[in-house]
């Protein structure tokens, strides 16, 4: 029996803080469609943010689970299998060897998902979601998650997420924090209010949300509070009103957990994180204009299968991933006062020359978004420092956090950005030493294509226009039209063609024609 | 007392409260109704414990011995073949043999620990205990009554006779001479009792003879047959006990006047008891036999279950006697004897005015050559009228949700389903519950085969099944060995739910096909007991059936359930809104009632949730084959709940519930009974019929069993059960239609396929079929 005569089978497995999950998928008539869903407590959450550590007992847990998990998957003979892990292991002191012993015993690899992966992930759900129910909303919009270990926020701007933040205070390790207040005041709802509000007013949040009308906040509390609000599931959301969680959250504001698990037939765990997600919604919720929450089903495991199962959709979440990390770092350009026309302009020729060359170089999809991220936040270091704007350049994107983009991304992005037609790149340079061995190529190579488009926009005037790109007799040859004297652009490309030929084994050439003529 | 126009009115309100004992006075006729709280218990009807709830309930191991009357009332049924009566009559011995086994051992467990708290009921362990031995003894009487009265003398006419020596000519005891030299007498081992060799252990149930001998020396009793010249003493009184071989079986046929003639077994041994004494006088011989305790206690925190469970059933041996039994021919010195040595109370003692342990006339009942004193043979139709014209089960089951129901339709449809499930290469996975399964069950077979055809095979095996526990730890060894997945449920839960799910790999994508039903996974009581099973692959179904596994395994929280019910995880709820759903809608004129067929009605919540609906106007019928504690027909409490049993041929087993919603009728089927253990203690399945057709056959089904005039019987508000009376209507024996239906359905289908030159590949049912 031909395999390929029976529709894919898939298997995502998502350990989180608290349970360790597993979807079992299929595509049926172009659809998703959810064969298992299993869910099996493992409190990962629970010793991370307390000790830093994974215990041997709980990984034994995980062991078990896992191993369930795996003869589910035998009885659907799942020709994929994908494990995932967030916030808790990705922060636990020994996750290496807490991954090796989920390799060594169940032959998983477990891929340690950034939390601005992460996050994006939940939200392409979201808005995927919402558009498939037509309530996307067309104007500016909050979104969040509220998850165990960090909350995420997020502006939509009816097209596209435009900002984004996280904030690593998240209801499990607000727990830990509210189980020691509750010891020795009794005004602990006060306290964990004022708590939060201190987290989340930073960044001008408060400014921006102001004029917010429309709030899409998801979390796993979220089924909970809307059962207890009587709002129902339908259209694939819930839709909370601003008033009745309130309500809620002033009900038992000043009560335990225990008293609020007996009263509402909850474990005690669930009445903590319902009291600590109640009161980071409302926190949030206060900064806007809304009086309705939308909360849509939004499960980052069913966007990672899906792009599994469906190749296309994996090219479409690719493209929503290219557009918020872009959309985003344009935010972060503008707050470091990056000068647009100069970034797009570079980008432009970095692209045209990057596209020339990809496909001899493998280069890949990604490195092309990384390059174009290294264009639009070059300049961020002169918002910094004037006479070392490189090197605070390097610091800043290094340490920005876009929804998406992984650490690597933005610390190749940071390497590329570090240098102009004044500083070739010292492979001695521990921040490029440091790098390994197959980054340290690409970035040599993205950063050899940056410094020739930089250098082309020395004056920041984008002098030449109808820029070609195009390969001559084993010579890259930039060609363009001008009126303008090129001097200055034409020095800085002369320093920076030695590097590029040095790095692509292909010389460079620039070619200007006059306008006037 | 409230007058009429009031109590009307408190009706009408349905907000009337059962406070008043005048109300509960009226509904009980001729019942000497107490007015004080302690005499309300003795009455064995009393309110429920909390004064806001004065429901009655009736005692759950007294309205069990009711049941097994009724089974008795089938022995004593003239329209019966004698041999069917027979059988009856053994089967109400090993009722009571399991029900003192388990019931009446736990009710003298609490009165020896002296726990005296009342039950739901109002008993105390001691009233109830008392009340339990006085219903058992007339009960008893009843059974050798109709032993002795009604069985034996038709048998005789029939040209059946059992006799005993003392009866029989030389040919005769030349014949059981001849068989007791050869084939008992060997196996045969007096054991004898004094001082230094004490009472012997006897087994659970075993048939014993007691001998009393006078014994010349009591040294020489012991040392009988070493020194024969010692001179003999003055004569004292001895015991030995002579087991019966419970591995012969009970009766003899020896040649006779009669067609047949049988002799017992005791009464050969006894007549030649002198050949195990010789040399001592044999005062008297009295057969006797003990029943007891055999709760079993299990640890299922111990680290092995299986180990556990083997060690506790050994440990079921030697449980505390609960039950004496002696015939009325046992002298009064062996009887003292016996109650001291066993340690038995008075209450305990049940003599017998025939021979002891009526179990054998359930074995009786299959003598070879006389099928004209039995039943006709149920054939069950194959295939079921819903898999006609399909070979291939999964394309039977794609096309539409189908129903069989047992024993009318063969079981073989279940068994072919795990079979085709076994050998199909696109099948994945198959996993199932077993509770209780036959010797040789080809299910269990079909499971192996599958195993070693590559499928993952998961079962469920239930070790704790009572007294199967055995036959379950060797089916789950044998499964194992096989490459199997045996698991063995949840701590704390007994897994009783029956379900059957195969995963399949087709071309749209992984399909998932079930069984679901009322009855074990058992195709010999498949014969013997009704049930229903549903075959479905609607996805619902398929993701709740898997969320139940996982669950099961251990290897996931239980899931939200879509379409089924399962307990423990919201059974209950879910019972209990769908009532009072009827009730409210009763209070808003809109349609209401419930019908709901089960083996034992005893939830307490359920009950009081069953008369706060009589109360709002909700007619409710109740089919109960056994235990009831709910009084139908109070005034002010019940008068709209009326309550059959339906005992016959085949043991009803089916769970059916039908709730008119309003006037969208919703009817579901299961595995649970509306008592305690299933609804909070076990796993157990309940699924809504979702097919229109299968749903019309559901009401069809319950509407024939409640229209049931022969094995029907009505419980009255005394609690007594009565035959219904035919009034000039026809007499209908549910069981009877049942089978002549699946029998007229495949006769009319194989007839349409014959006459058919096209010999169409399937006859579909049409959906304005009425008939079942």
């Amino acid at each position: 029996m031909k395999a390929n005569r029976y529709p894919k089978v898939a298997a995502l497995i998502d350990i989180g803080s608290s349970e360790t999950r597993m979807q079992i998928a299929q595509i049926r008539k172009g659809k998703l469609n959810r064969i298992e869903a299993l869910s099996y407590p493992v409190a990962l959450g629970r010793d991370v943010y307390s000790t830093g550590r994974v215990s041997q007992a709980t990984v034994r847990e995980l062991i078990k689970a896992l191993e369930g998990f795996l003869n589910v998957i035998r009885e659907y003979a799942a020709e994929e299998v994908a494990a995932v892990t967030t916030n808790a292991l990705r922060r636990a002191e020994n996750r290496g060897f807490v991954l090796d012993q989920v390799k060594i015993r169940t032959g998983l690899d477990v891929m340690v998902l950034e939390d601005n992966e992460e996050k994006s992930l939940i939200y392409y759900e979201m808005i995927r979601t919402l558009r498939e129910s037509d309530a996307l909303p067309e104007d500016t919009t909050l979104f969040s998650f509220v998850g165990a270990g960090s909350v995420g926020i997020a502006f939509y701007n009816g097209k596209t997420m435009y900002d984004s933040m996280t904030v690593p205070t998240g209801a499990l390790q607000l727990g830990e924090l509210f189980r020691s207040i509750q010891q020795t005041t009794d005004d602990f709802g006060q306290v964990i209010a004022d708590y939060i509000h201190s987290s989340l007013t930073y960044d001008n949040l408060e400014v921006d949300c102001r004029n917010i009308r429309n709030v899409v906040f998801t979390g796993s509390m979220i089924s909970v509070i809307a059962a207890m609000t009587d709002c129902p599931f339908t259209g694939n959301m819930y839709r909370i009103p601003v008033s009745k969680m309130r309500d809620l959250y002033d009900q038992i504001r000043a009560e335990r957990p225990e008293s609020i698990a007996l009263r509402y037939k909850l474990s005690t765990r669930t009445a903590e994180m319902l009291y600590l997600s109640l009161a980071l919604y409302l926190s949030l919720v206060s900064f806007t204009q809304a009086d309705t929450i939308l909360s849509p089903r939004s499960d980052m495991s069913d966007c990672l299968i899906r792009s599994i199962l469906l190749p296309a959709e994996l090219e479409s979440y690719k493209e929503y991933q290219h557009d918020i990390i872009l959309s985003c770092a344009d935010t972060t350009a503008r707050f470091y006062h990056c000068n647009k026309a100069n970034s797009d302009y570079i980008r432009d020729i970095s692209l045209k020359m990057f596209d020339r060359l990809a496909g001899q170089q493998s280069l890949s999809h990604r490195d092309r978004m990384v390059l174009e991220l290294a264009c639009v936040l070059h300049e961020c270091g002169h918002a910094v420092s004037a006479r070392h704007h490189l090197q605070s350049g390097y610091d800043v994107i290094r340490h920005t956090d876009l929804i998406g983009a992984t650490k690597s991304d933005m610390l190749l992005a940071a390497t590329i950005a570090r240098y102009n037609e004044l500083e070739e790149p010292d492979m001695s340079d521990p921040q490029i030493s440091s790098l390994p061995e197959d980054i340290r190529t690409k970035a040599a190579k993205l950063t050899a294509i940056f410094r020739i488009a930089n250098a082309l926009d020395n004056t920041h005037t984008e002098k030449l226009s109808d820029i070609t790109v195009r390969m001559r007799e084993e010579t890259i040859e930039i060609s363009g039209r001008t009126s303008e004297n090129m001097y200055l652009e034409n020095y800085a490309f002369k320093q920076c063609a030695a590097y590029f030929t040095d790095v692509f084994g292909t010389g460079i050439r620039l070619r200007v024609r006059n306008a006037l003529k | 007392m409230p007058d009429d126009k009031e109590k009307n009115e408190k009706k009408k309100s349905g907000d009337a409260k059962v406070s008043s004992m005048e109300n509960l006075k009226e509904s009980i006729p001729g019942a000497a109704f107490p007015t004080a709280k302690t005499d309300v218990i003795a009455a064995g009807v009393k309110p429920l414990e909390k004064p806001e709830n004065p429901y009655p309930y009736y005692n759950r191991e007294l309205s069990w011995v009711d049941f097994d009357a009724r089974v008795l009332d089938e022995a004593y049924e003239t329209e019966n073949p004698v041999l069917e009566r027979c059988r009856f009559l053994g089967i109400t011995g090993s009722n009571l043999d399991e029900f003192f086994m388990v019931r009446v051992a736990g009710v003298q467990v609490q009165v020896d620990h002296k726990y005296n708290k009342r039950d739901v009921s109002g008993l105390t362990p001691e009233q109830l205990y008392k009340q339990l031995s006085e219903k058992i003894h007339d009960f008893s009487e009843k059974q050798y009554s109709c032993l002795r009265r009604s069985i034996l003398p038709t048998l005789k006419h029939e040209g059946i006779e059992f006799i005993r020596p003392a009866k029989m000519n030389e040919k005769q005891l030349a014949f059981i001479r001849s068989y007791f030299d050869k084939v008992l007498f060997p196996v045969l081992t007096p054991l004898a009792i004094d001082n230094s060799r004490p009472f012997p252990f006897l087994a659970n149930k075993s048939l014993n003879i007691c001998v009393r001998l006078s014994v010349a020396d009591p040294a020489e009793f012991e040392n009988r047959g070493k020194d024969k010249k010692k001179k003999a003493k003055k004569p004292q009184e001895a015991f030995a006990v002579v087991q019966v071989p419970g591995i012969i079986q009970r009766f003899l046929e020896i040649p006779g006047e009669a067609e047949h003639t049988y002799c017992l077994l005791e009464d050969i041994i006894i007549c030649f008891m002198d050949r195990l004494f010789e040399g001592n006088e044999i005062l008297s011989c009295s057969p006797f036999r003990m029943t007891r305790n055999s709760d079993l206690e299990i640890d299922e925190d111990a680290e092995d279950l299986l180990i556990e469970i083997r060690e506790s059933i050994k440990k079921r041996k030697r449980g505390k006697p609960v039950r004496l039994e002696l015939m009325s021919s046992c002298d009064p010195a062996t009887a003292k004897f016996l109650a001291g040595q066993l340690e038995v109370r008075k209450e305990a003692i049940y003599v017998e005015n025939g021979p002891l342990d009526l179990t054998l006339f359930s074995k009786f009942a299959n003598i070879e050559g006389e099928d004209r004193l039995r039943y006709p043979k149920l054939t069950p139709v194959n295939p079921p009228a819903d898999f006609w014209g399909y070979t291939d089960i999964f394309q039977a089951i794609r096309d539409k949700d189908r129903m069989v129901q047992h024993p009318y339709e063969s079981f073989d449809a279940v068994v072919n389903f795990v079979r085709q499930a076994a050998e199909d290469p696109d099948v994945l996975a198959i996993k199932e519950t077993l509770y209780r399964v036959s010797g040789h069950s080809p299910i269990i077979a079909a499971l192996i085969r599958a195993a070693e055809n590559g499928k993952q095979v998961t079962v469920l095996v239930e070790l704790k099944a009572r007294f199967d526990e055995e036959n379950n730890i060797n089916w789950a060894l044998k499964l194992e060995q096989a490459g199997c997945h045996v698991i063995y449920g949840l701590v704390g839960l007994k897994t009783h739910c029956k379900i059957t799910l195969v995963v399949r790999r087709e071309e749209d994508g992984i399909r998932r096909y079930l069984h679901m039903g009322t009855g074990n996974y058992n195709d010999s009581t498949a014969r013997l007991y009704t049930d229903i099973g549903m075959f479905t692959c609607r996805e619902p179904f398929g993701m709740d059936a898997s969320g139940l596994f996982n669950f099961l395994s251990g290897y996931s929280r239980p899931p939200v359930f879509g379409e089924m019910i399962v307990a423990p995880h919201g059974m209950r709820d879910s019972f209990e809104a769908l009532i009072r759903r009827e009730t409210e809608n009763a209070k808003k004129g809109l349609p209401s009632g419930i019908t709901a067929k089960v083996n034992s009605l005893v939830d307490p919540g359920i009950i009081n949730l069953l008369y706060d609906a009589s109360r709002a106007g909700v007619t409710i019928h109740l089919i109960v084959r056994g235990i009831c504690c709910l009084i139908p027909g109070l005034v002010g409490v019940s008068e709209n709940i009326t309550v059959i049993s339906i005992v016959g041929q085949l043991l009803e087993h089916s769970r059916i519930f039908r709730f008119e919603n309003g006037g969208n009728p919703r009817i579901f089927m299961g595995s649970a009974d509306w008592m305690p253990r299933n609804l909070d203690r076990r796993v157990e399945l309940v699924f809504p019929i979702l097919d229109e057709d299968l749903k019309k056959r559901a009401f069809a089904i319950l509407d024939m069993m409640w229209s049931d005039n022969v094995n029907a019987r009505q419980m009255m508000s005394n609690k007594d059960y009565v035959h219904i009376e035919h009034r000039g209507r026809p007499a209908v024996n549910s069981q009877q239609e049942f089978i002549r239906i699946a029998r007229e359905k495949f006769d009319r289908l194989k007839a349409a396929q014959s006459a058919s030159p096209a010999h169409p590949k399937e006859t579909p049912r049409s959906a304005d079929e009425d008939e079942i």
